[in-house]
């Protein structure tokens, strides 16, 4: 990944559209799980990853190792999903549900089973701590490491373990047998 | 033990954003869009996502422009060449600052018989 990365940056500071959106695929993923972990809103995720996307790739230039492009936007993730969470703290924004169902109404295509565990899922992160939803999102949804996330997080692989340990035990005494247990 | 020490992946899958295809493209768009997009003052502050903040930098934005036209339309009005002039110091502490040297107690007293 580390080595694509190289040349996807080179050829988007060149200008080449097409490195820009396989940068952008390559990373949405993991950027959109860090930002849910730390804003736990998947609308507030979904603008904190535009954000970021649009502050890095403006800043490119300055990326002086883009073998770690990865490591650098993750961070710039994190930085605008937190100032996002104490704006929202600041303006009181409507509750999470209002605006999540807002939105749901607008896809014909949802199965409501899904949409009904996708809406106990997110209601049930806040219950986690932020570095648990982290490592959680990170590892079951991205597929990341132990060791990837502690590199992320700057925290020692045991560490990561033990917040995974905690973070599935937590989510499933909220979620009863619902998921991951088939 | 290993079971109890590494409990089987939660399913998180349904809070995957590639899910819901039309919006996954459609954040890929707007990302990609965006880091093409000319970067003028004015569009960036267009992309920012705090409106009170946007609408101070762009308070302080045409303020800068306002003063700044001021200042020209000054300037070409009562064009000064010096930093004397433009401060419209008065003519003898001008020389003086010109010579670079201090009034003498004659100087004091010959610019004050000179004030109309």
């Amino acid at each position: 990944m580390a080595e694509e990365d190289v040349l996807l940056v080179e050829r988007a500071l060149e200008g080449d559209a097409g490195a820009i959106e396989r940068l952008v695929r390559a990373h949405l993923g993991a950027a959109y799980a860090v930002a849910l972990g730390v804003t736990g809103d998947p609308d507030d995720a979904q603008d904190v990853v535009q954000d970021a996307f649009a502050n890095v790739l403006g800043r490119l230039a300055e990326c002086r190792n883009p073998a770690t492009f990865s490591g650098w936007l993750i961070q710039i993730v994190r930085n605008t999903a937190r100032n996002r969470v104490r704006y929202r703290r600041v303006r009181a924004a409507a509750p999470l549900d209002e605006a999540h169902g807002a939105r749901t109404g607008d896809d014909p295509s949802k199965d409501a089973e899904r949409e009904e565990l996708r809406r106990r899922l997110i209601d049930a992160l806040p219950e986690l701590s932020q570095v648990q939803r982290e490592v959680l999102l990170l590892h079951d949804l991205e597929g990341w490491k132990h060791r990837e996330i502690a590199e992320s997080l700057e925290i020692p692989d045991g560490t990561v373990r033990y917040h995974l340990f905690q973070a599935r035990r937590r989510m499933r005494k909220i979620l009863g047998m619902l998921v991951g247990d088939d | 033990m290993i079971d109890e020490l590494h409990p089987k992946p939660l399913d998180l899958s349904p809070l995957d954003p590639r899910l819901d295809r039309a919006r996954w493209e459609g954040m890929v768009a707007r990302i990609v869009r965006r880091a093409q997009a000319p970067r003028t003052p004015m569009a960036a502050l267009v992309l920012w996502r705090r409106p009170a903040l946007a609408a101070a930098a762009l308070v302080a934005a045409l303020s800068a422009g306002v003063m700044w036209w001021d200042g020209q339309s000054s300037a070409a009005a009562n064009p000064a060449n010096t930093v004397v002039e433009a401060l419209e110091v008065p003519q003898p502490v001008s020389d003086w600052i010109m010579e670079g040297r201090p009034p003498h107690g004659t100087d004091v007293l010959v610019a004050l018989d000179e004030l109309p």
